[in-house]
């Protein structure tokens, strides 16, 4: 009888081995394969893939109004467009009113008037180009519009963030209203804006503002929920009071990546504001504006190229700022 | 094999990391390196890769000048010098199997390697090497998911697989516990003597260095004080290496 189970048992472990053998066989076939063979899920997910792309493809190509025939007419019609840019120009005001305030007070006022020079033999107009004034309004809205979605973002980012909200339902309502502040792009808080308050750069800072708060009280939650525990555990252990805590362990902890983010957020508000004049919120919008709808090119392409400068000035002093911080 | 002639290094900031440094070494042996922190060990091994320009001296490989080489040349002595790291610098999203691969990759053909595609012969090389460490049941598994002594062990099987002159080992063993230590050592030794290997290892542990080297060298202040058999690593010499100008040290003689 013994012997019986013993024979059984010892069949069984030689097939266990049997069958692990021919695991480790098939495994260094596999790893031997130059080309995987194909699995089905691979098949079926390449699949999707191409049926995803296609049925994108069919929703979006081109109409009969974009008056394209041929594989080439994409590439005239891009290239007609050049032609028409070039060579680019810089509206001149007639006359610009320049006033030099100090803190509120008025240092100065002059007239800039347009006049026409010879240059070489070639007749130059100089006078003040009127997208300077427009490049400076929208970087004056993207500092105010930031500062105010920063110090709305501050109190809600502690709301917002697991580890420094009051309650758990506190959280999940503060998550529920970013996401729908989020959702709304600032053209929208534009739109609505102009209708609240009217025409104007202020029009464009609320809409900045309104419209970075959802994004910018995310990512500071998130920088919230970084910090090392174990530092603000050291402070409360320390028979500090909850705020003096937050003070002294949490704030020092996300502080240089609240300024990262500030900046970040102001460099991208720099290009959001550049489309809130489209709708009247202040900035270089209208002059885009009314450059593309007088099919004004040349002056379209030296309002983008001064535009190119200042955003590139702004990008590289502001990621210097940046790097003191990190 | 290795020729070593009169190695100095002095870094951009002055400090001279090696004073004169020369050493000959066969193909075969396994060397292991010792000494204090801050010695020139790990500069010593960055001068053999070329990772480091020597400020005097000459390194030769197989009748190779390494120090006289432009980057091309030195691409390709490279691909004839395994480096197995400290901290494993596996790729950690790549499979086991395809870490191992990546040490094909100075004899692989641009094109195809770009697209994943080792030939067989590539892939039985890597495998062989794989199951030497004895990780056959973790290749495909990510470099990410195996411990630290896998992880060691992979690394082994990748340097080993690029069928290098010399096999560089700095500090291998050094983010391990006692116990892994002493079995990734094992591995590396007996992998080394398999394929007949000229292995230089820099390591603190002297018992390790002892228990697995065939020769010793102590380099102490950017210089060779100790050149020999782990049999004759006396205490004296140990002073010399590790103890030069401890006043700890001193104290007992001026007792006597």
């Amino acid at each position: 009888m013994n012997n019986a189970i013993d024979t059984h048992t010892a069949t069984d472990k030689n097939t266990a081995i049997d069958r692990k053998l021919q695991e480790v066989e098939t495994l260094r076939a596999t790893l031997l394969r130059p080309i995987p063979r194909f699995s089905t899920r691979g098949v079926l997910v390449m699949l999707t893939i191409v049926l995803v792309l296609a049925w994108s493809f069919s929703g979006v190509g081109p109409s009969a109004t974009n008056r394209i025939t041929s594989f080439f007419d994409p590439f005239i019609a891009v290239g007609n467009l050049i032609t028409r840019m070039l060579p680019p120009e810089f509206e001149i005001a007639r006359s610009h009113n320049a006033v030099i305030t100090l803190f509120g007070v008025e240092v100065t006022e002059f007239q800039i008037t347009r006049s026409t020079v010879n240059l070489f033999g070639n007749e130059v107009e100089i006078g003040w180009p009127p997208i300077i004034t427009a490049v400076f309004e929208t970087v004056q809205m993207a500092i105010v519009g930031t500062l105010g979605a920063v110090l709305m973002a501050l109190p809600l980012s502690l709301l917002a963030a697991r580890n420094t909200s009051p309650h758990p339902a506190l959280y999940q309502v503060t998550r529920l209203f970013l996401n729908f502040m989020r959702s709304i792009p600032e053209l929208v808080y534009a739109l609505l804006f102009v209708a609240a308050v009217g025409l104007g750069p202020f029009t464009g800072v609320l809409a900045l503002a309104f419209g970075s708060v959802g994004s910018l009280t995310r990512v500071f939650a998130e920088a919230i929920e970084q910090i090392d525990p174990a530092q603000v555990n050291a402070v409360r252990a320390t028979g500090a009071g909850s705020l003096q805590t937050f003070v002294y362990s949490v704030i020092p902890q996300a502080f240089p990546l609240f300024i990262s983010y500030a900046i970040i957020y102001f460099e991208s508000n720099v290009r959001h504001a550049t489309i809130l004049g489209y709708v009247g919120a202040g900035g270089v919008g209208f002059l885009l504006f009314k450059y593309t709808g007088t099919s004004d090119y040349d002056n379209l392409l030296g309002a983008a190229l001064v535009m190119v400068v200042a955003v590139t000035v702004i990008d590289r002093l502001s990621s210097r700022l940046r790097q003191r911080f990190i | 094999m290795l020729v070593v002639e009169n190695l100095r290094v002095v870094y951009a900031n002055g400090a001279e990391a090696l004073k004169s440094i020369s050493l000959k070494a066969e193909r075969g042996e396994i060397i292991a390196i010792i000494g204090r922190s801050g010695a020139g060990k790990s500069t010593l091994l960055r001068c053999i890769n070329g990772l480091q320009q020597p400020t005097e001296g000459e390194i030769i490989l197989d009748g190779e000048n390494i120090t006289r080489m432009n980057g091309a040349q030195l691409r390709r002595a490279r691909r004839h010098i395994g480096f197995i790291w400290q901290e494993y610098n596996l790729v950690e999203r790549l499979s086991a199997m395809s870490n191992v691969l990546t040490g094909r990759l100075g004899y692989a053909s641009p094109v195809s390697s770009f697209f994943g595609y080792f030939n067989a012969q590539h892939r039985a090389v890597a495998l062989q090497n794989l199951e030497r460490v004895g990780l056959l049941h973790r290749a495909t598994n990510r470099a990410d998911k195996l411990s630290g002594g896998e992880k060691q062990r992979v690394a082994i099987a990748r340097a080993i697989s690029q069928e290098p002159k010399i096999l560089l080992a700095d500090e291998p063993v050094a983010s391990l516990d006692p116990e892994l230590s002493v079995q990734v050592m094992t591995d590396l030794a007996r992998v080394a003597r398999e394929v007949g290997v000229l292995t230089l290892i820099n390591i603190h542990h002297v018992e390790l260095a002892q228990q697995f080297a065939d020769r010793i060298i102590g380099i102490a202040q950017g210089k060779v004080v100790f050149d020999g058999a782990p049999a004759d690593l006396t205490e004296g010499v140990m002073d010399r290496i590790y103890r030069f100008n401890s006043p700890v040290a001193a104290q007992p003689l001026a007792a006597h």
